[in-house]
């Protein structure tokens, strides 16, 4: 199943295979937690957006037009969602998961990585916008994700993802070293 | 391999690190086959804007979805740590049920003569509600997170 495309597994999934559906799931499952994250849900909420957009999914399998767009559509259908149930729980104290961190001392984040480089990479990333965040995070785990999916995704012009991309990329290489020479 | 492309799979290391995917949430993903339900439109929904002269009353939620000359309301109230309360209106009233689903789970309630439904405490999470009247065919909200 991983060589297929993703228009072919949607055609196999409109016949209900069970394989099909399955490797749609393994290969979308970060980015859609990735995309529910990065709205800013917390845990329980995220999962909730996964699940929403499995389940819509399977509704509107029959009904997505251009099954090679699947990543695209998957990704937009859980930030919306995402987005609507941010304010859903607008009244709730809102969860900084992505916020600077501390500098002083450890995060609970910086206890699990294993290496220093890492946690340094962690503190950069935190430096960084929004929509740098936002759009690192979905190229990281989606090497294969056309800018027009992420650029749809993120709700940044297709013809600036490029260079958004790359200067979100520059700034987070240079604060890595920046906290090397610290 | 790029230099760009080495950080970010050590991106991608990291937050697998940090934040991982739950791995119950692979297993939660199971196909459904589509139904023949006839998809209501979403006319508003506080959440994402509340009608000029109200403000968000307590943590209620209030949607209102058409179809045809069909109009059902929702008013949604969260219970911290019990679930959701559902209250409805269908107009007009032609008797019939709502039936409300989540994705382990779902309930059917009946529409009074006025077109009145509630649902109370159902879980938190993926909700979807489908209106069944006599002669005419289901319609449903589709699925949303509350």
């Amino acid at each position: 199943m991983e060589e297929l495309t993703n228009a072919e597994l949607v055609v196999r999934a409109r016949l209900h295979d069970q394989a099909a559906w399955r490797e749609i799931v393994r290969r979308h499952l970060p980015l859609l937690w990735s995309a529910a994250r990065t709205a800013g849900l917390r845990e329980a909420d995220a999962a909730d957006v996964c699940q929403y957009t499995w389940l819509t999914l399977s509704e509107s399998l029959h009904r997505i037009r251009e099954p090679a767009k699947l990543s695209g559509w998957l990704i937009t259908t859980a930030r919306n969602e995402a987005l609507r149930v941010r304010k859903v729980r607008g009244r709730e104290l809102p969860v900084d998961l992505w916020g600077p961190p501390e500098v002083d001392y450890p995060g609970p984040e910086e206890l699990v990585l294993d290496s220093e480089r890492a946690v340094r990479l962690w503190r950069a990333f935190g430096t960084l916008t929004d929509q740098c965040r936002e759009i690192l995070r979905l190229v990281a785990y989606a090497p294969g994700l056309s800018y027009q999916d992420v650029a749809g995704a993120v709700g940044v012009p297709v013809g600036n993802l490029g260079s958004t991309r790359s200067r979100c990329l520059a700034v987070l290489r240079r604060r890595v070293e920046a906290e090397v020479s610290v | 391999m790029t230099p760009d492309r080495d950080l970010l799979d050590d991106l991608a290391a990291v937050l697998d690190q940090v934040d991982p995917v739950p791995p119950h949430l692979a297993e939660a993903a199971a196909f459904r086959p589509p139904t023949a339900f006839v998809p209501l439109e979403w006319t508003t929904d506080s959440a994402v804007a509340v009608p000029a002269g109200k403000r968000g009353a307590g943590g209620s939620r209030t949607l209102r979805f058409t179809a045809g000359t069909t109009t059902v309301d929702l008013r949604l109230d969260t219970v911290d740590g019990l679930g959701v309360r559902a209250l409805g209106l269908v107009h007009p009233p032609r008797g019939g049920s709502v039936l409300v689903s989540w994705p382990s789970g779902d309930h059917v309630a009946d529409l009074d003569h006025i077109g009145w439904f509630r649902a109370d405490l159902v879980p938190p999470g993926p909700l979807r509600f489908v209106v069944r009247q006599p002669g005419l065919p289901d319609l449903t909200t589709g699925w949303f997170v509350q």
